[in-house]
């Protein structure tokens, strides 16, 4: 006898390995803590996989998990450590081979967007990157819906402003 | 303006689920409707519209930078991995709203662990409402897991040696008891498997045996002890004997008789008499 959920769970984890490394990188912005993100959360899901609920996206509920090791087991040790949070732009670098004009404003955009507060940077990165409707992203974050809301409001209003000082004027460009 | 406009604004968070399409298309239409002629409305829509970046295309490249290499062997690792051990507790838990649903959970679970097949499920395996005993919960979540068991099950492990002889040493070291083979092989009854499990924070021992006659069997021991006197009950199709012995809680459980069952505790009652 086999179980749905538990296959589909073992089968399809390698198809969202980089999703989830990007995603523990968004978050604490270290690539190593990203990497050991995406080992907890694999051991976690084969450990709950008959929790799984087939005919819902798997990715989605991978990313629950790892937002919530990333609240419950992380988060609190990386600050008590004291290694705090690299700076985004040393740690986001993009090789040197990608250094061509859309590669410097990706890299512009992703700046902008980790130095927002978390729960904004979190949020934006689910809906806006992720694509994640508003109602996913309040599941994988355990929040109302309105706080998704007010947080991409904020984190627009931020950027907004910037746009308005002429801070990422080759946005536009990126666009095209 | 008016101030009648102005006690309905929507707020920027409002603006933000209309930017993205998250609106409903009555409310859609409304606040379309009103940025045609509310300017101050219209100046925030524009600010917040000009905090949206080309998100998904600037983090695309970060993809490409996952160690893939290593995180593909990371998932191989995981994947090779023996099943963890299951928690009863919240095994138990889910089991509780309707043997229907119970069944399903069951089969989900067993299908982890190894070739396990799953046994029709009495409706007397509820647990009665209401019963606070935390020591019957743990004889309910026992037979509850048992139910899993058929002589399938168990008939392509080896006998007794191997693996389940190396656990014993480690599954005693969590117990504070010492399981020697002298002490838990049982007459006619060879070991199958001795796993650990977590029960309510609690090391439990699970010591499965293959009866010829009846099918599965377990020894089941925990620390915590209990009311020392025996009891023997029945749920399900399963009999259960249990009792407790210093800081340890002993149980057999399986579809075997009663008495066989009584006769097989109090062997292994005596064998644990001496502490240690």
């Amino acid at each position: 006898m086999t179980s749905a959920a538990s296959e589909l769970v073992r089968s399809g984890l390698r198809a969202h390995l980089a999703r989830l490394w990007r995603y523990g990188l968004v978050l604490s912005s270290r690539r190593d803590v990203a990497e050991d993100l995406v080992q907890a959360t694999c051991l976690r899901a084969l450990e709950r996989a008959d929790q799984f609920q087939p005919g819902t996206q798997l990715d989605r509920w991978l990313f629950s998990i790892l937002h919530s090791i990333w609240l419950n087991e992380v988060r609190a040790r990386q600050i008590r450590q004291g290694a705090g949070f690299v700076d985004a732009e040393t740690s986001l670098s993009f090789d040197g081979a990608r250094q061509m004009e859309n590669g410097l404003m990706a890299a512009q955009v992703v700046r902008e967007v980790q130095r927002l507060p978390e729960a904004q940077r979190n949020t934006v990165f689910l809906v806006y990157v992720e694509g994640l409707s508003y109602r996913e992203a309040a599941d994988v974050l355990g929040v109302p819906i309105g706080t998704i809301m007010s947080r991409l409001a904020a984190a627009r209003d931020t950027l907004g402003r910037r746009t308005g000082r002429g801070e990422t004027s080759n946005i536009e460009e990126l666009r095209r | 303006m008016t101030r009648d406009n102005n006690a309905a604004a929507p707020s920027d968070a409002e603006l933000v689920a209309y930017l993205d399409g998250e609106l409903s298309p009555a409310e859609s239409v409304r606040i379309g409707q009103r940025l045609t002629t509310d300017a101050q409305l219209a100046a925030r829509v524009e600010r917040l519209t000009a905090g949206g970046r080309p998100f998904r295309q600037a983090f695309e490249p970060l993809l490409a930078q996952a160690p893939a290499d290593r995180l593909d062997a990371m998932l191989d690792a995981a994947l090779a991995r023996p099943d963890p051990p299951l928690r009863l507790r919240s095994l138990l838990v889910r089991f509780r709203p309707a043997i229907a649903a119970a069944a399903a959970a069951l089969m989900v679970v067993g299908a982890g662990l190894d070739r396990l097949v799953v046994a029709p499920l009495g409706a007397a395996l509820t647990t009665p409402a209401g019963n606070p005993d935390v020591s019957d919960d743990w004889r309910s979540a026992v037979a509850q897991y048992l139910a899993l068991y058929t002589r399938d099950t168990l008939a392509e492990a080896g006998d007794g040696a191997g693996d389940s002889r190396q656990q014993l040493a480690s599954l005693g070291k969590r117990l504070g008891l010492s399981l020697t083979p002298e002490r838990v092989d049982l007459p006619d009854l060879p070991l199958k498997r001795a796993d650990l499990y977590d029960y309510d924070d609690k090391p439990l021992a699970f010591l499965a045996y293959l009866d010829p006659r009846s099918g599965p069997v377990a020894l089941c021991i925990t620390t915590g002890g209990g009311s020392e006197a025996r009891r023997v009950e029945r749920r399900g199709d399963m009999n259960i004997v249990s009792w407790s012995q210093g800081p340890h809680s002993f149980m057999l459980i399986g579809r075997a008789s009663s008495g066989t069952l009584q006769t097989l505790a109090t062997t292994v009652a005596s064998r644990f008499a001496q502490s240690g």
